[in-house]
């Protein structure tokens, strides 16, 4: 039991928000673009000059695993992770904020994801009958990542006033 | 600054100056012309006719064009950077018969030619088919044409792969029938099989392997045996293909003439355009009748042309119901940003606001706070102003970098003002170097006071949603119901700015807002005759607070997407350097983690800021005043792709 006692419950819990927060937020928007570019690769078969556009509209729900990437980087900065800091002497109490914190932005951005992903490919159909009217079917995934940014905003909010 | 004043042109002109005049138009370039509506004319009047074969020569001659340079472009592509500005020709050389001529006879000699390419395409299509075909009887040397003699008979046939050949040869040799089987070749679903008989037995034999699914092959029009016939085709295939190659290359020798076809292109196109133009006019036997808008402020050059050349003309008001298409007039700054508005939908033209000066401004402060860093900021602005410096592209694509010019000069301010070079570059650099370095940030650190950051992005979004507000209710004193702008702006600017005021501890504020919430309770139902449904339509309205506090909070997004540049730049430079190394080959290995993953955060950070901004202006902003439905004003102008048009040098 020798690794479970060298083990920093503080440092468990900081690393476990990090992952949850990058590994839903990648999640959600692994599924969300790939729902997307089966669209996309749709459009491109019946006029392969709307690659450029496409791939715009396929990159909107990306934004979720990056906002999880910002997330994870923010905690694990805060713990001293990259600086070399003594992680067995983070709070257990720290961690448990952290994890907290973490909650509603994993939950808010793997669900927004997938939910870009289709507000996206309903644009790619609006892309292929109506080419021009391809800034309006840009705002539709865009109204989706609200929810995944304002998740974002409360999980950041508490993550920095962690203390 | 406004949305233009159009005026609705009518008039009359001989039909032998009818070219002559729409030339002089398209090249005035600020008339629509549009086909009368019958409902608007007089007894006298509705008897003009409209054209009743309309001649689009032009439209016509531009798909050989169009073939010709598609095949140019593929068969011998032309090397030109993307910055290579287009060429610049008068309307004099575009239109000089004799290149026309000329451009006509290339190009339907490369339409010539494509068409021999796709039968010759053909033909390959159908020589490989063939010898497909033979593939299996490859090792069958009777030549196909031999049928057998007085006493045999041979056959040729497949049946399904799991038929055991020589079971079947033993079944006919049981049943004393005199005939031979072998297989002569086996693929996945079929066997190839020979059948050779005595004439008397054939039938016998035949009804035995039918049994087995045998179906009889029968090659029409082959003689010789198989490999003789696929050497005759692999001949002919090394033919067609060399023919292939060869009109590729005569293609390729036209490829001089590109110019000349694409400027042609660009002359026809205006030609069709002209031609639609006059499809919409009413005719007599000798006289044109057309119907068209002018903005007010050219009315003076329209009547010039259509002096000189002698037409009878008149410029009336419109009538109440009319809808004019819309033009917006801006300084040349706000101009570009028109093409934001235009993704949008145009204002329609009663709606009498022009939201692009405001808009312009919002937008250069949102995009620049979302990509908040002086690098991405510079790279933008350097690329963009080449593309405008060099290129000189016209139109919505001129707009568009335009836009992204100011956008990236913002983005480098903000990023000054809040410490962001390429994320933490500075400091990254300076570790590899074994130094200590930090660029301090102007103003101050989102990602050390994120809740500072979050109330002024907050307090932008009220300042434009304020805006917003405010120029419904100058529309509505505009219009002259003074009584709408108070109550529904009026009482909803004291709820919020009370309720923010809040914040400072003050009563007073307490009574503002609360003041502007019985004002909305009272007036909001103001058109409701009963008492009651007023009060429950106020409510109604005052739960409508909450559209306010989420609008505000939507504004927060500024603050994300701005930490995101910074925070993913900080990333990929922790990425260049994991070991914490320093000396020549971390900086090197740094340098190139650095330009793939600076350039993948300009890629995706450009994305977001741009989205982002759009999504601000149009649900935010415009939600709260603008009417959309407007229809562009297009004018007859020398729309050109190739070549970009110059005044006629004297």
């Amino acid at each position: 039991m020798d690794v479970l006692n060298s083990m920093s419950l503080g440092a468990f819990f900081s690393m476990l928000g990090a992952a949850l927060a990058a590994g839903f937020g990648g999640a959600g928007s692994g599924q969300g673009v790939g729902i997307a570019g089966a669209a996309a690769a749709g459009v491109i078969s019946e006029d392969p000059k709307k690659f450029g556009q496409t791939l715009l509209l396929q990159a909107l729900p990306g934004t979720q695993g990056i906002y999880g990437l910002l997330i994870a980087f923010l905690i694990l900065n805060k713990i001293g992770l990259f600086s070399g800091a003594d992680l067995a002497a983070i709070p257990t109490g720290h961690g448990l904020m952290y994890f907290g914190a973490s909650l509603a932005g994993a939950a808010a951005l793997y669900h927004s994801g997938v939910g870009q992903g289709r507000a996206a490919a309903g644009s790619m159909g609006v892309l292929a009958r109506r080419p021009e009217e391809f800034g309006k079917c840009m705002l539709y995934p865009a109204m989706v990542e609200t929810y995944a940014v304002l998740a974002l905003l409360v999980t950041v909010l508490m993550v920095m006033n962690v203390r | 600054m406004a949305i233009v004043k159009m005026k609705r042109l009518r008039a009359i002109m001989p039909s032998y100056i009818e070219k002559k005049v729409i030339k002089d138009l398209t090249r005035l370039g600020c008339v629509e012309i549009e086909t009368p509506a019958y409902a608007n004319l007089n007894e006298e009047e509705s008897k003009l006719v409209k054209p009743a074969s309309v001649t689009l020569d032009a439209a016509r001659s531009r798909t050989v064009m169009v073939t010709g340079l598609d095949a140019l472009n593929r068969y011998a592509p032309e090397k030109k950077s993307f910055l290579t500005p287009r060429r610049q020709v008068t309307e004099k050389a575009l239109f000089d018969e004799e290149t026309i001529r000329k451009a006509n006879e290339v190009s339907e000699q490369i339409s010539g030619i494509v068409k021999q390419f796709n039968e010759t395409k053909t033909l390959i299509g159908r020589i490989s088919a063939q010898k497909e075909t033979l593939q299996p009887w490859r090792a069958l040397d009777i030549p196909f044409e031999f049928a057998g003699g007085k006493y045999f008979s041979v056959i040729i046939g497949a049946c399904p792969s799991e038929v055991d050949v020589k079971g079947l040869a033993s079944a006919i040799d049981e049943q004393e029938i005199v005939a031979a089987v072998e297989e002569i070749n086996a693929d996945k679903e079929q066997k190839y099989i020979l059948l050779v008989s005595h004439v008397d037995a054939t039938e016998e034999a035949l009804a035995v392997l039918k049994a087995a699914g045998f179906s009889q092959t029968v090659l029409k029009d082959l003689t010789g045996t198989a490999a003789e016939n696929l050497v005759k085709f692999d001949n002919e295939l090394n033919a067609a293909e060399q023919h292939l190659s060869e009109l590729k290359e005569k293609i390729a020798s036209l490829a001089q003439y590109r110019e000349i076809i694409e400027q042609t292109s660009d002359a026809l196109a205006i030609e069709s355009l002209r031609e639609t133009a006059m499809s919409s006019m009413l005719h007599t036997e000798k006289t044109i009748y057309f119907e068209g808008w002018v903005p007010e402020e050219t009315e003076k050059f329209v009547i010039g042309v259509l002096e000189e050349n002698g037409c009878a003309y008149e410029f009336c008001e419109m009538a109440e119901d009319e809808e004019p298409p819309v033009a917006i007039k801006n300084s040349k700054f706000v101009q570009p940003f028109g093409a934001i508005t235009e993704l949008y939908g145009l204002p329609k033209y009663s709606s009498l606001i022009d939201t692009n000066t405001p808009l312009a401004f919002s937008f250069i402060l949102f995009f620049g706070i979302m990509l908040s860093d002086v690098g991405c900021g510079l790279v933008l602005s350097i690329m963009t102003f080449l593309i405008l410096k060099k290129k000189k592209p016209d139109g919505g694509f001129k707009n568009f970098v335009t836009v992204m010019f100011y956008g990236g000069i913002s983005a480098m301010i903000w990023g000054v003002l809040f410490g962001s070079w390429f994320g933490n570059a500075p400091t990254a650099i300076a570790a590899i170097f074994g130094k200590e370095f930090a660029m301090k940030p102007l103003w101050f650190d989102p990602l050390v006071k994120p809740m500072f950051m979050l109330v002024f992005t907050c307090g932008i979004g009220v300042v434009h949603i304020f805006i917003g507000m405010g120029l419904s209710a100058w529309r509505s004193i505009k219009q002259g119901n003074w009584k709408d702008a108070i109550f529904d702006t009026g009482f909803w600017y004291m709820i919020i700015i009370g309720a923010i005021g809040l914040a400072t501890g003050l009563k007073i504020f307490m009574y503002i807002a609360l003041l502007g919430a019985l004002g909305v309770l009272l007036t909001a139902g103001r058109s409701k005759k009963n008492i009651f449904s007023r009060i429950v339509s106020g409510l109604g309205a005052l739960y409508g607070s909450t559209s306010y506090l989420s609008d505000i909070l939507s504004y927060g997004r500024l603050m994300a997407l701005g930490m995101c540049t910074g925070v993913i730049a900080s990333v990929m430079n922790l990425m260049g350097n994991l070991t914490g190394k320093t000396g020549v080959v971390a900086a090197i290995i740094f340098f190139i983690v650095f330009i793939i993953g600076q350039t993948f955060n300009l890629a995706i950070s450009l994305l977001g800021a741009f989205i982002h901004s759009l999504r601000l202006e149009f649900v935010e902003y415009f939600g709260k005043f603008y009417e959309s439905g407007g229809r562009k004003f297009k004018p007859l102008y020398n729309q050109t792709t190739y070549t970009q048009f110059i005044k006629e040098e004297n």
